[in-house]
């Protein structure tokens, strides 16, 4: 459905309920992808978790998508495994040099958390994006962006408890968005309640 | 007086139109009226239906944004829905009943809403100008909140009074159509029978002469016309054969009447033939009477003179023989005329009775210085036959050839038979006959004219006795003469068989010498 406009009678599933629809099942096919499954076994693969972040802040009112300048991603990385943190970014930065989002080009920025502190970031970052295990140290992470007013986007239920905004995990094959609302909101997203009525809200 | 007498006593035409109009009227309002309500539910129903299913895609569009609280999502909606023109309010509240989103919530009345929600999600109320509906909001089995929502019915109304003028001037045009029609069919059904009655006027009037009626129409209207026609038909043939009758009858009435005339005439003839007739026997009676009454007073004057008494009474005995005869042929005629004349033939041998009558009538001839002579031409057989009546008809024709023929004359009989008749020709040379007079001179009374009865007598009733008695014979009498060239009367009787003359008998006594100047005519 549109947002500026009431069709009057019309189907009841609008273009937002097919776009998300269609998400999801881009995340089920995905993730039967063999390719894909190098990245983490119990995880979907963090390409295609990128691009499902990337799609649910378009459904956030406060994205400015006439900012000037790139759409900075901000990429924490934590305990990525094989290969290490920087064979990951390297990885992260391949998939992101190759998308817009609503026209603006990403520029993703390298975020490593080392004893516990965070380290000095010259320009903020548009979004924050956890990948590795940040369940022991997600609160500190939603503390941060609480603070810095960004949202953030992880791939488990713990950090969802933690404050992390938005969190994709995997319902047996089916891939669920958790939204925790009131994290969102002190962090200024405002997502559309359309787009909310298709994830598991929290909050 | 009845209700609908003015429709009885109307023209068959104007009854028809009625009927029709009262048949089919009556049916085009029912089903106006009956096609106004029907338009009028359904589209208050597709409009109900509408209406709800807007309200119900309303409320599942608004039930996150009221979930999540998402204003800005309800707004859009409720922007979305006020653009369309029949929506007059819309709430959004939630479950405490705090407003979210509205557009004229003033409209809304809630409270006019029952607190208890039904088992169906919507519902609706009508209140003439409103359609106001409530919906239950509800997201994942929870109740949420409610939508109230108002739609406007001035248009619909707008519709449905343009709908019912359409549907009001359809019935009213079919009316005008069905009053049409119905003149046209009164026309085409009453037209026959108009024909039909102008027709029958005109033969009340007399007129036969109309041509008949030509239609197409009903079966029996068809079949009236052509028995009406048929009855207009023998109507002129019966005219045509009375005229025709009539004319006939005139030219009967004008025949009769000439025939009516004639007999007239005829019976006046025969009137005067009697008057004359008894003029002349009275004539005839009279004359020997005197001479008869003048004898005695001779006698006894000169009585001493015997000559005179022998001379007087020899006068009186032959006028008295004159007188006997004349109503002896009187009587004849009657007897002839009432049927009481017999004829009693016997075999009788012709040549002898010819002569004996030759030999009686030829001292009368002397008399008038006449010669009177017989020519047998061959010899005569036997016939069956009256004698008497057979001489009694050769006198009668033997003196009247003597009485018309001139001093010195000569009268002939020729007698001959062939094989089939006798035939008996007496020929004079005297006065002869006018062929006017030869039509009549076998007639009753018939002289030939006054003058010869002045010059030789006679009562007009011999030649009727002979061609009467001739007849009743078997035989025929015929005449041919010329005036001044004499006469020749020519009777024939037939053989019916020859005999022999062993059976013949003697004939009778001749009669009497007949009497003179008896007859021509």
């Amino acid at each position: 459905m549109d947002r500026n406009d009431y069709p009057g009678p019309c189907p009841k599933y609008g273009p937002f309920s097919l776009a998300v629809v269609l998400l999801l099942t881009v995340l089920c096919c995905a993730h039967a992808s063999p390719d894909e499954r190098q990245f983490a076994r119990s995880e979907i693969p963090i390409p295609l978790q990128l691009q499902i972040f990337l799609k649910i802040v378009t459904y956030d009112r406060s994205f400015d998508q006439d900012k000037p300048g790139p759409f900075r991603v901000g990429v924490f990385l934590k305990n990525t495994g094989e290969g290490g943190v920087e064979s990951t970014f390297r990885q992260v930065s391949e998939v992101l040099s190759k998308k817009t989002i609503l026209g603006r080009p990403l520029s993703p920025v390298k975020i490593v958390m080392r004893n516990g502190v965070f380290p000095k970031i010259g320009q903020l970052p548009d979004m924050l994006v956890l990948i590795g295990n940040w369940d022991e140290d997600g609160e500190k992470v939603a503390e941060y962006a609480r603070k810095k007013k960004l949202v953030t986007f992880g791939s488990s239920i713990p950090l969802l408890e933690s404050g992390i905004v938005v969190v994709l995990t995997l319902d047996g094959d089916r891939p669920v968005i958790h939204v925790n609302l009131n994290e969102a909101r002190a962090v200024g997203a405002d997502f559309h309640a359309n787009f909310l009525k298709h994830c598991q809200v929290v909050r | 007086m009845k209700p609908l007498g003015w429709l009885y006593r109307s023209p068959l035409q104007t009854q028809l139109r009625v009927m029709l109009l009262a048949a089919i009227i009556p049916g085009v309002l029912i089903l106006g009226v009956f096609a106004g309500i029907r338009e009028h539910s359904i589209i208050r129903k597709n409009f109900q239906l509408k209406t709800e299913e807007l309200v119900d895609l309303a409320a599942y569009n608004m039930a996150p944004g009221v979930e999540f609280e998402d204003l800005q999502a309800l707004n859009e909606v409720v922007n979305g829905l006020t653009r369309r023109g029949e929506v007059a309010y819309v709430l959004v509240t939630d479950r405490t009943g705090r407003a979210m989103a509205s557009f004229h919530p003033e409209q809304a009345s809630i409270n006019s809403w029952k607190t208890d929600f039904s088992t169906s999600p919507i519902e609706s109320r009508d209140d003439g100008r409103t359609l106001h509906l409530r919906h239950r909001l509800s997201f994942n089995q929870r109740f949420l909140g409610v939508l109230y929502m108002g739609f406007t019915l001035d248009q619909i109304n707008a519709q449905l009074f343009f709908n019912h003028l359409v549907v009001a001037a359809v019935v009213l045009l079919t009316m005008v159509i069905i009053a049409f029609s119905a003149r046209r069919i009164g026309r085409m059904i009453t037209a026959p029978i108009e024909a039909l009655k102008r027709l029958a006027e005109k033969l009340s009037q007399q007129n036969y002469s109309s041509p008949p009626v030509s239609m197409e129409a009903a079966q029996e209207i068809e079949f009236l016309a052509h028995t009406f026609n048929e009855m207009v038909r023998a109507i002129q043939e019966r005219q045509n054969e009375l005229r025709v009758l009539n004319q006939t009858l005139e030219q009967k009435v004008t025949e009769r009447t000439k025939l009516l005339e004639i007999e007239t005439h005829k019976a006046q003839q025969s009137e005067r033939l009697k008057s004359e007739f008894l003029s002349n026997m009275s004539h005839e009676l009279r004359t020997p009477l005197t001479s008869i009454l003048a004898w005695p007073d001779l006698i006894l004057e000169h009585y001493e003179r015997k000559q005179d008494v022998m001379t007087g009474a020899a006068q009186i005995k032959k006028t008295a023989q004159h007188l006997l005869r004349l109503i002896n042929d009187l009587l004849d005629m009657e007897a002839i005329d009432t049927g009481r004349m017999r004829i009693e033939p016997v075999l009788t041998d012709i040549t002898p009775l010819v002569s004996e009558v030759m030999q009686h009538m030829r001292g009368y001839a002397i008399n008038r210085d006449v010669t009177i002579e017989m020519n047998l031409l061959n010899p005569l057989p036997p016939l069956v036959i009256d004698g008497d009546r057979l001489k009694q008809v050769l006198i009668n024709l033997l003196s009247n050839a003597v009485k018309f023929s001139r001093k010195s004359g000569k009268v002939e009989l020729f007698a001959s038979a062939d094989e089939r008749e006798i035939s008996i020709r007496v020929v004079d040379h005297g006065v002869g006959i006018s062929e006017e007079d030869l039509k009549y001179i076998f007639d009753r009374f018939r002289q030939v004219d006054g003058s010869i009865r002045r010059r030789y007598g006679g009562s007009g009733v011999g030649l009727y006795l002979v061609k009467s008695l001739v007849t009743m014979m078997g035989g025929t009498v015929e005449v041919t003469s010329g005036l001044g060239e004499g006469s020749c009367f020519l009777a024939t009787f037939p053989l019916p068989g020859m005999v022999a003359p062993a059976d013949l008998e003697p004939a009778s006594q001749p009669p009497e010498p007949p009497v003179p100047g008896n007859e021509k005519g």
